[in-house]
């Protein structure tokens, strides 16, 4: 099969599916995946594990030039080892200049085991990238929560493995159409070693906190588990996930990974609303990144105001049910 | 059980950080912990342990000062040795460089289980556990929240599989986890812990001894500048003379400002 130069040094984006849907990150990634093809003269390419459906296939059509697909149906049971095996394999036998994936626990478990396989070029919780005019790469990613940021340049030949926070790029809109190519894999069921026992679901559906559009917070001056419902109902009439504090986890009123902070998550939703949040730096380090943020807390020298391009000095239970139901009114 | 737990001293959150103004370094305040996510790990180790009522607890560190006062912690909490692979202050930006480092000195190492936690709060990476564990061959679990011993050296765990569901897993040991928030709650050292951990010597070992060629060492990223995040404009607060004016002001901010519900 003959492989031409501009599939050679292909840009290739990890398609990671959770629930038989590829995560959102995948349209961001193609996205930019696009524009750093285009400028290295080079193909887009999407690569993801066979055994997802057909309409995640759909929705991947006309960005990259060709889709990937990997099949063996032992591949939906496969933990990172094994599927960091095939992928490795793949890239040392196509030689893709760059492969880009969600930052992510899954996909930063493969990339990391591609990396020390491959002796490749590795980083995590990338927030920016460009290509120079000689087709060189600058990576940018946050330190030190946020506090500082690094601009890193490979020394090393390809390839490039970039995990990439959700919400860095923004999603475009898909424009011609992609071939396929069904590739089959050899998975051996002793390579099989993580036995996965059972998958315990989230009791409802939820938005993904690190990909929610808007993500509205709570703290100690909630006062109680039982007010979050007032926090819920704001986050389901913005579309939106519900976050909180260390000290509100701590405390048992919401689970561990709602936590938003430095032991938590990190998270750059286009709205963040804290609530009844003191702005503790452990916090700022989890929401910094996000577009705008809202603060509401009764203390107007609360350190969250100086993180906040909105603030609101107000009882959080005094401004909450008005607030709801003006956007009730406006959500019609 | 021998149980190696590999940590990492992180500047703790007050640190003060900032790039330099010609951006070229980062300057860092030199107050080091222990990473938060290791200190579980050190601490699911000695629970296991103490479980077992037998067993080896070792905790590894690769780096300069602040190994040292991520060792002592360890130590402090009941950790039975310490092992230093002395490195520079200031590593290379490379997780590879530091996983291809304590991988070649677990060879030297016995050890049924291997912790860490599941990312450092300066790099904020979360690769080296996996990376150590593809070097040495062995499978993992990451961001465990639960973790039980079962007969026939396998382990069971529960893993925090993001959106709120969870996994629970089997695996043979040998085997490394990564610790993820919930699984425990690290203990406080005691007065004789923390004198211990005061008076520790860990055994260091050199990189030369570890005998990594030299451009094991060499990181595949060279920083080309460290900024500053980028700053917000000053706050502005929302007024109204009461709440539900507030109320109707923020919606109208959102609505039109931040163009939320458009």
């Amino acid at each position: 099969m003959g492989q031409d130069s501009m599939s050679q040094d292909a840009v290739w984006v990890f398609v990671e599916c959770e629930g038989g849907r590829e995560r959102s990150v995948v349209h961001e990634l193609l996205g930019k995946g696009r524009e750093v093809a285009d400028a290295l003269g080079v193909e887009l390419h999407a690569i993801l594990m066979g055994g997802e459906s057909e309409e995640v296939i759909q929705r991947l059509r006309g960005h990259p030039q060709r889709i990937l697909v990997l099949e063996n149906p032992l591949l939906q049971r496969a933990g990172s080892d094994v599927v960091a095996s095939i992928l490795s394999k793949l890239v040392h036998e196509r030689t893709p200049r760059l492969l880009l994936a969600g930052s992510g626990p899954a996909a930063v478990d493969i990339l990391s085991r591609m990396a020390a396989k491959l002796h490749a070029a590795l980083l995590t919780e990338v927030t920016g990238l460009e290509v120079d005019a000689s087709g060189g790469l600058r990576v940018r990613r946050p330190v030190h929560g946020g506090r500082a940021y690094a601009e890193l340049e490979p020394q090393c030949p390809p390839p490039y493995l970039l995990a990439v926070r959700p919400r860095s790029f923004p999603r475009v809109e898909p424009k011609g159409d992609s071939s396929l190519e069904r590739i089959p894999v050899e998975i051996r069921e002793e390579e099989l070693q993580l036995q996965i026992e059972e998958r315990l679901e989230a009791g409802q559906e939820r938005v993904d906190l690190t990909e929610a559009p808007v993500v509205v917070s709570g703290g100690r001056g909630m006062k109680g588990p039982e007010h979050f419902a007032l926090l819920e109902e704001l986050a389901r009439l913005l579309g939106g996930a519900v976050g909180a504090s260390r000290a509100v986890v701590d405390s048992g009123w919401r689970p561990p990974q709602e936590q938003v902070g430095k032991s938590g998550n990190t998270v750059s939703p286009d709205l963040y609303l804290a609530f009844g949040i003191s702005g503790a730096v452990h916090h700022i380090m989890g929401m910094d990144t996000s577009k705008y943020v809202v603060a509401v807390n009764n203390d107007p020298k609360a350190l969250i105001f100086q993180y906040a391009d909105y603030g609101v000095v107000e009882d959080l239970f005094q401004l909450l049910p008005p607030l709801i139901d003006e956007l009730k009114r406006s959500d019609r | 059980m021998e149980i190696v737990v590999l940590v990492k001293g992180v500047p703790d959150s007050e640190a003060r950080v900032s790039p330099t103004a010609d951006g070229t370094a980062l300057e860092v305040e030199e107050k080091y912990e222990l990473n938060y996510f290791d200190e579980l790990a050190v601490e699911e180790a000695l629970r296991l342990r103490e479980a077992a009522s037998g067993g080896k607890v070792l905790a590894l560190s690769y780096g300069g000062g602040a190994s040292r006062e991520a060792l002592k912690k360890a130590v402090s909490m009941g950790a039975d040795e310490a092992v230093h692979v002395v490195g520079p202050e200031r590593g290379v930006p490379d997780g590879l460089v530091t996983a291809t480092v304590l991988a070649a000195c677990l060879r030297s190492l016995s050890y049924d289980l291997i912790l860490c936690g599941r990312r450092a709060s300066d790099d904020d990476a979360g690769v080296v556990g996996p990376m150590v564990a593809e070097l040495l061959g062995i499978p993992h679990i990451s961001s465990v929240v639960k973790v039980t011993p079962s007969q026939k050296g396998r382990i069971l765990a529960v893993r925090d599989a993001g959106r709120g569901a969870k996994e629970r897993v089997s695996c043979a040991l040998p085997l490394l986890l990564t610790t993820q928030k919930g699984l425990n709650e690290p203990r406080v050292p005691t007065i004789q812990g923390v004198m211990k951990g005061m008076k520790l010597q860990p055994r260091t070992i050199t990189l030369e001894e570890l005998g990594l060629p030299k451009e094991a060492l060499s990181g595949r990223w060279r920083i080309a500048a460290f900024r500053e995040p980028p700053r917000r404009p000053p706050v502005r607060f929302i007024g109204g003379k009461d709440p539900a004016a507030k109320a109707r002001e923020l919606a109208r901010v959102l609505r039109e400002e931040i163009r939320i519900l458009s």
